[in-house]
């Protein structure tokens, strides 16, 4: 099954509601796919990066049937992190799928 | 004379010159921070603290907490240091230490509290018979109840006789760690510049490390596997840097590269300690190379079933309230799987033998763990363990027995999620979560967490 931009970022933003449901009002991470997630000037430290990352790829899954590795050294080695921001973090997921199917 | 008398010595002899560079950018001279140890000193006096007691040191790096724990082994007490990170604990290592005493805040204000114990400990009578001040550290126990380790800290102290190098340091490691205080040693003995970071995430790392000209950056792996993530050693002044050094978990190779090409000309070191040995003198063999001499005067080590066994002259001398983890012949049986190279001089570390998950330095015990879980409601079972991952070195994953084999496990995890936040801390919250139906312990009752 392929991943389009679109449902990639849901599922994504559908990780962030289930982490938020966890987090005091304050630390929550924010639904704008734009905002800097991690970072000078990010929201999530590395526990919380890890957490998103392993909640994105179980919500990828669920959705698309999927087994997406978000987490790895080639991701961490790019020159622009794919964790910057959500949309970062989606289209890195699309790119993933991309060269599984491929 | 104290076991301290030499460090004093030498911080009087090295003149004028900044000490501590505090959380708040303060700079504190050698002076000033001389006698804020007298002052220290007095306080402890005053109050009738006296050799052989045992004293909760609850503070963080910089001066005011370096002079109390100076005056405290000046006075040959031995100091139980309490790091912000632990703060919720404190009670319970006062009382797992038998600490006749409290100090706490700034030297001014000499906040001198009684504890709640009487310094009664057998291990705490040795000190006393040595006439030796005292350190203990606090390590985390298999059961996750946290272990005591006894030194004797004019044997640490020894280790510093000999002059080093003098080398603006950063204070990273964290103030009741055993490197954490080795930073802080070999920092006075050579009277250096200890810079204090008001926080200990990469981008105010880095910030502290350009604007005070650090020379020296002691990290973790993860630490800078996250530093290289988050770009914040881009763009600033660096030319300071020599060093960098890394110890604390397993350094995974790619990771290694990565470090030595991000910072060209700058040396990395690994290096080898443990709550119970202290802080071993060691050498990388190269800034790429995960292969390491140990050793250092009267250090001995071997390799028995895989496992390293350390002796040491700064050994422990025992736990508070554990079993000894040495052998009959005195080795330090450290639980960590090593290789030896083929000359049989060096070793590269491959991994605990433990079940203890190390999540980006912070240990997490699955019993621990599984204990939590096991309260949740919808939860019949849960076995826990680690799997590695390429951001914090490993992650939790927990396993678990639905009490309703039809549970659905999305909201299943959104319930872990909420049970758990605030019971455990966040980086002992799983991230991964499979439902399974079988039992998931053995025959023996022993958890099935692989």
């Amino acid at each position: 099954m392929s991943l389009d931009a679109e449902t990639a970022l849901a599922a994504i933003r559908g990780a962030v509601a289930e982490i938020n449901l966890s987090l005091p009002e304050g630390s929550r991470i924010p639904d704008d796919p734009d905002a800097v997630l991690f970072g000078d000037g990010g929201v999530v430290d590395s526990v919380g990066l890890v957490n998103l990352v392993m909640a994105a790829e179980a919500h990828l899954s669920d959705a698309t049937g999927l087994d997406l590795v978000l987490a790895s050294e080639a991701a961490m080695s790019r020159r622009r992190s794919p964790y910057r921001s959500l949309r970062a973090l989606a289209e890195y997921a699309v790119e993933m799928a991309r060269a599984q199917a491929g | 004379m104290s076991a301290i008398a030499f460090l004093l010595e030498r911080l009087r002899d090295a003149g004028e010159g900044t000490a501590f560079i505090e959380a708040d950018g303060a700079a504190v001279g050698r002076g000033q921070f001389l006698g804020r140890i007298a002052r220290a000193r007095a306080a402890l006096a005053a109050a009738g603290v006296g050799a052989g007691d045992a004293v909760q040191l609850r503070g963080d790096f910089g001066a005011d907490a370096a002079a109390w724990l100076l005056a405290l082994w000046e006075i040959g007490a031995v100091a139980l240091p309490v790091a912000p990170t632990s703060m919720a604990r404190a009670a319970e290592f006062a009382a797992v230490g038998d600490v006749s005493w409290i100090v706490s805040g700034p030297v001014a204000a000499g906040d001198i509290a009684p504890g709640p114990g009487g310094s009664a400990h057998p291990l705490y009578a040795e000190l006393r018979r040595r006439a030796a001040p005292g350190l203990v550290i606090f390590t985390s126990g298999t059961s996750g109840t946290p272990k005591g380790a006894v030194h004797d800290a004019g044997r640490l102290l020894s280790k510093f006789h000999a002059p080093g190098k003098d080398l603006r340091t950063l204070a990273f490691l964290l103030f009741d760690h055993i490197a954490g205080i080795d930073t802080l040693l070999y920092a006075l003995a050579n009277a250096s510049t200890l810079v204090c970071p008001p926080a200990r995430d990469p981008a105010t790392v880095m910030r502290c490390v350009a604007a005070h000209r650090v020379e020296v950056l002691p990290t973790a792996p993860s630490f800078l596997n996250m530093l290289l993530l988050s770009g914040a050693h881009e763009g600033l002044d660096l030319s300071a840097l020599k060093i960098i050094t890394y110890g604390a978990e397993m350094m995974p190779q790619p990771l290694l590269e990565r470090v030595a090409a991000a910072f060209p000309g700058v040396r990395i070191v690994q290096k080898y300690g443990t709550s119970e040995l202290g802080a071993l003198r060691s050498r990388s063999a190269g800034d790429r190379s995960r292969w390491l001499t140990i050793g250092g005067a009267g250090t001995e080590w071997r390799v028995r079933g895989g496992l390293l066994e350390i002796r040491t002259p700064t050994a422990m001398l025992g736990y508070l309230n554990a079993p000894s983890p040495f052998t009959e012949d005195g080795f330090h049986m450290t639980g960590d799987r090593v290789e030896v190279s083929p000359c049989g001089s060096m070793i590269r570390f491959l991994g605990r033998e433990s079940d203890i998950i190390n999540v980006g330095g912070q240990k997490v015990f699955p019993a621990e763990v599984e204990a939590a879980l096991r309260a949740l409601p919808g939860i019949a079972d849960a076995a826990v363990h680690g799997v590695p991952h390429p951001m914090l070195g490993a992650c939790v994953c927990a396993r678990i027995r639905p009490a309703d084999p039809a549970a659905d496990a999305a909201a299943l995890r959104v319930a872990i999620r909420r049970g758990l936040a605030g019971v455990l801390e966040p980086y002992k919250i799983p991230q991964k979560i499979i439902l399974v139906d079988g039992p998931l312990a053995t025959e023996r009752f022993k958890q099935m967490r692989g």
